[in-house]
């Protein structure tokens, strides 16, 4: 009877308990948008969001919106339900929308996506690096020598903070004299007459051969001119002349212009003397991610030594946007160098670094993780190793010279500790493309 | 009115003129190909079928030898790249071939290298094995690189992912034009000094070299997003893409599974034995293989039996296709090839052989080889070419990978490819402990590379942690570590 009692009352007090304090559920979201969880879309692109929120104790509920890139916010909107962003540049997005009811409970939605300009490049097949400007009339040029000029776009402030696209004439320079253009120069506007031609030959007798105008190669940092092989030996083989050392800069579109004459008439009266083009990637020219080696500042002997940084460019920002984790990197040293030590920096931020390396006589190779953990203290900076090498009192080789490696063949693994050419590998463990390895080698001594 | 009539019969004449042009030499050649057949002894018919000459027509190109050029669209890659030295462009480019360059994106060998993978060899017990996969049409293109790239990733990803017998329900379809979208521009890379592999959107002739990277670099949309039928009648060479593509979703490989030449393969060390087993371990637990070949003109003409080269015959351009199985001598009166079309079909050969004996007229001296081992191919010329869309050739035989003397017409002169798609699953048997201390930390990492290299079993064992395994310890192993540690 007693533990009866004692039962009920234990009910009635919880009851009462439970009457005196309400349980209040934070706010439930529903958040939508144009990008979906994960997704990877090009820049330039309009995204959208909208969002829903329902709080069932009925209380009162302000919405707060965020869009951040790269950790830092770019667009906050209160209450509105939907959201625009003229998204324009690559980078790691994160759309957060959080939820408060009037007694303080919140909860938080997120869709995390991504920009990059390889979704862009993705659906621009037919560019590169390289523009190879072929017509078929070139070969016909009749001209002793015939000109060639060009121009390119550019955005200028006309009007006041009004951006339009206007056309600059260019000339090519050589400013050292050494027959070779270096340097581009920009005609203004108003003065056209200002502009020159490069006159090329119409054709060339050379090797025993009669070579004519073929097309033009269009790099970064070279125009060459190609000539075909029509009469003699070298009948059907290419014959090319690197006009200029400089070139064109990535994703700007240019145009050229060339004064020739083919069957009594000008190039242009048959529609091929005007002619744009771009060099297209996913970087800009000053953005690309560059892994190079330190230039050597001084000369080096028997029983010197010396360090050896693995530079990295823009490196760091690339691996990031595409979620590296992994990077393996080979050096090939001169036999007869002793390899000191390795030391790795804080490379990747928002990471743990480890690295590692092993080493034969004639190579070594650098070992990089990025694991999930908490970052080095010391701030990154953008040198991937230092190496130091000796060299030995008694060292009787005719080269002093360290270089990243690269091997074409699969049989040429035997002076290298692993695999050779270089990996980049993603948080799924696939490879990742678009990083850019100078393979020239530093030498001390040759 | 008179007019218009002279000019609709002038127009049916021309027609029909055409029409019966290609058909007559169809017959006609056929009749000499079998005639060299039975005089060689050999076990092959050539037998092309109505309905596949009637396509031919359509190619709108009156003579039959330039039809099957543009159909053969495999190009090799130039000397240059497999042998690394370079006389393409003669006279000055020579001069500057010594020094290097800096080399971008658009892609360079050494980031492509690091993506193929080798396989370790086991002995594979099946006497026979045949996954009869869904037979494609390139049509008129030349876009049989692309084919066979798609055909080995639909198999790969069937046998890798879901431990399916590969793609022979036609599970997956993934997009061929897509992959001919990213051909890449042969003018540029011939003429580059630094062979920039740059992308030109190109029904002509491609490699899977470039294609299996693009795998990995790009990925692959399935065919609803791209439809080659978008091309099947289309003539050009450069058709956009439509505009379903834009916002397909990509599906990526992650390695590449490289099977070398055989010449190559010795020259790593690979007995005859292990050769073939690589092979037959690639095919059985891995999907179907992308392989390439020089085509005898009357290989066009096959229509059943086991086929090699007749008297006269001369390389007509490359081809690529899909190896999807091998046979023993003994099994190939009960492996039936066509019975998806035909139910009706008969077995490649009637009666049981214990091994096969052929001349090559090919080589030098018609050298006499005998084989037990048969490969079979799917090729993309649709269902009604060939033996049910497939073919029958000889593998190499030991005499010939000891000495090295292939027909150009042999799949072992070329590299085959593998789409490798790695994940978490494939790595449930892989202690991240490989030191064995009792912790998963950086410590594991540093054991995992100073082990590359070893040939010790016990280490092996422990350290060979990659997917695929390769029976060895290198910086695959340590990726494979540090995705499995960010992962788990």
């Amino acid at each position: 009877m007693k533990k009866t009692l004692l039962i009920t009352l234990l009910l009635g007090f919880l009851l009462f308990v439970s009457g005196c304090f309400k349980i209040n559920n934070p706010p439930v979201i529903s958040l939508t948008g144009s990008v979906s969880e994960g997704q990877e879309i090009a820049p330039m692109t309009l995204v959208t969001f909208e969002w829903e929120v329902t709080d069932f104790d009925d209380t009162e509920v302000t919405s707060e919106f965020k869009l951040y890139k790269n950790g830092a916010e770019v667009l906050s909107v209160v209450d509105t339900g939907e959201a625009v962003y003229a998204l324009d540049e690559e980078g790691k997005y994160v759309a957060e929308v959080v939820a408060t009811d009037s007694m303080g409970a919140q909860s938080k939605e997120t869709i995390s996506f991504k920009a990059t300009n390889l979704k862009r490049e993705l659906f621009q097949s037919g560019a590169g690096l390289m523009y190879f400007d072929y017509s078929d009339y070139f070969q016909y040029i009749e001209d002793e020598a015939f000109g060639i000029r060009f121009y390119k776009t550019a955005s200028e402030e006309i009007v006041p903070a009004e951006e339009v696209t206007v056309r600059k004439r260019l000339n090519l320079l050589d400013t050292n004299d050494d027959g070779i253009y270096d340097t581009w120069e920009e005609i203004p506007n108003d003065r056209p007459d200002l502009q020159t031609y490069v006159y090329l030959p119409g054709y060339l007798i050379a090797y025993n051969t009669i070579w004519v105008p073929y097309g033009f190669e269009y790099g970064e940092e070279s125009i060459t001119a190609y000539y075909l092989g029509v009469e003699g030996p070298y009948s059907g083989y290419v014959l090319f002349y690197q006009f200029a050392e400089v070139g064109f800069d990535l994703n700007t579109v240019y145009a050229r212009w060339i004064e020739a004459h083919v069957f009594g008439y000008t190039l242009n009266d048959y529609g091929e003397a005007y002619k744009a083009f771009a060099l297209r990637e996913r970087y800009d020219s000053d953005e690309k991610p560059v892994i190079s080696l330190s230039t050597p500042d001084s000369d080096i002997g028997p029983g010197d030594s010396f360090t050896v940084g693995v530079l990295t460019e823009n490196v760091a920002s690339f691996a990031d946007l595409y979620d590296v984790r992994y990077i393996q990197l080979s050096l090939w040293n001169s036999e007869g160098l002793v390899l000191e030590s390795v030391e790795f920096g804080n490379f990747m931020s928002g990471l743990k670094d480890v690295g590692t390396f092993k080493s034969s006589d004639e190579a070594v190779t650098l070992y990089k993780a990025f694991l999930n953990g908490a970052d080095e203290a010391e701030a990154t900076d953008d040198v991937f190793a230092t190496l130091t090498f000796s060299v030995p009192e008694d060292f009787e080789g005719e080269d002093i010279a360290v270089g990243l490696a690269y091997e074409g063949y699969w049989d040429t693994y035997g002076t290298y500790p692993d695999l050779p050419n270089p990996a980049f590998r993603d948080v799924d463990n696939g490879s990742v493309d678009g990083f850019i390895v100078d393979h020239e080698p530093i030498v001390f001594l040759e | 009115m008179k007019k218009i009539l002279v000019v609709l019969l002038s127009a049916l004449f021309l027609y029909s003129f055409a029409f019966g042009n290609v058909a007559t030499q169809v017959g006609s050649i056929e009749s000499e190909i079998n005639s060299a057949i039975s005089s060689m002894n050999l076990s092959w018919k050539a037998d092309l079928k109505e309905s596949f000459v009637a396509k031919l027509e359509t190619a709108n190109i009156g003579d039959v030898e330039v039809i099957f050029e543009k159909l053969n669209g495999y190009i090799d890659l130039p000397d240059e790249v497999r042998e690394r030295f370079i006389e393409y462009l003669k006279l000055s480019y020579i001069e500057e071939m010594d020094e290097f360059s800096i080399q971008g994106m658009t892609t360079t060998d050494d980031l492509m290298m690091s993506t193929f993978v080798l396989l370790e060899p086991r002995a594979v017990a099946e006497s026979s094995f045949v996954r009869l996969e869904p037979v494609r049409d390139q049509f008129i293109h030349g876009s049989c690189w692309s084919f066979a790239t798609v055909g080995s990733f639909e198999s790969a990803l069937a046998v890798q992912s879901f431990g399916m017998n590969g793609n022979v329900d036609n599970t997956f379809d993934y997009s061929e034009r897509w992959g001919t979208y990213h051909n890449i521009d042969w003018d540029i890379y011939s003429f580059s000094p630094d062979n920039y592999v740059q992308d030109k959107n190109s029904l002509e002739g491609g490699n899977s070299y470039f294609a299996m990277y693009n795998l990995i670099r790009y990925g692959m949309m399935e065919e609803e997003y791209a439809p080659y039928s978008e091309v099947y009648l289309d003539p050009r060479e450069e058709v956009p893409l439509p505009p379903s593509a834009y916002n397909a979703p990509l599906l990526k490989s992650s390695r590449t599974v490289m099977i070398p030449p055989s010449t190559s393969a010795a020259e790593l060390g690979y007995s005859y034995e292990d050769y073939l087993n690589m092979i037959k371990t690639a095919l059985s637990d891995y999907g179907s293989l992308a392989v390439s070949f020089s085509v005898p003109y009357s290989f066009n003409f096959y229509s059943k039996g086991i086929y090699s080269p007749v008297e006269g015959d001369y390389s007509t351009g490359g081809h690529a296709v899909t190896l999807v199985g091998w046979a023993n001598a003994t099994d190939l009166d009960d492996v039936i090839l066509a019975g998806k079309t035909n139910p009706d079909a008969t077995p490649i050969l009637d009666e049981e052989i214990e091994s096969y004996t052929y001349v090559d007229p090919t080589q030098a001296a018609s050298p006499v080889f005998t084989t037990t081992t048969f490969w079979i191919i799917k090729n993309s010329w649709a269902y009604d070419w060939g033996d049910g869309g497939y073919f029958v050739i000889p593998a190499i035989s030991e005499e010939q990978y000891e000495s090295g003397q292939l027909g150009f017409w042999e799949i072992e002169g070329r590299e085959m490819y593998l789409p490798i798609f790695d994940d978490l699953a494939h790595h449930e048997g892989d202690d991240l402990d490989v030191n064995n201390d009792g912790f998963v930390d950086t410590k594991d990492f540093e054991y995992l590379v100073e082990k590359i290299g070893s040939a010790e079993a016990d280490v092996i064992s422990a350290c060979d942690i990659s997917f695929p395994k390769d029976g060895k310890i290198n910086g695959e192993d340590v990726a494979a570590w540090v995705f499995l540690y960010n992962n788990r």
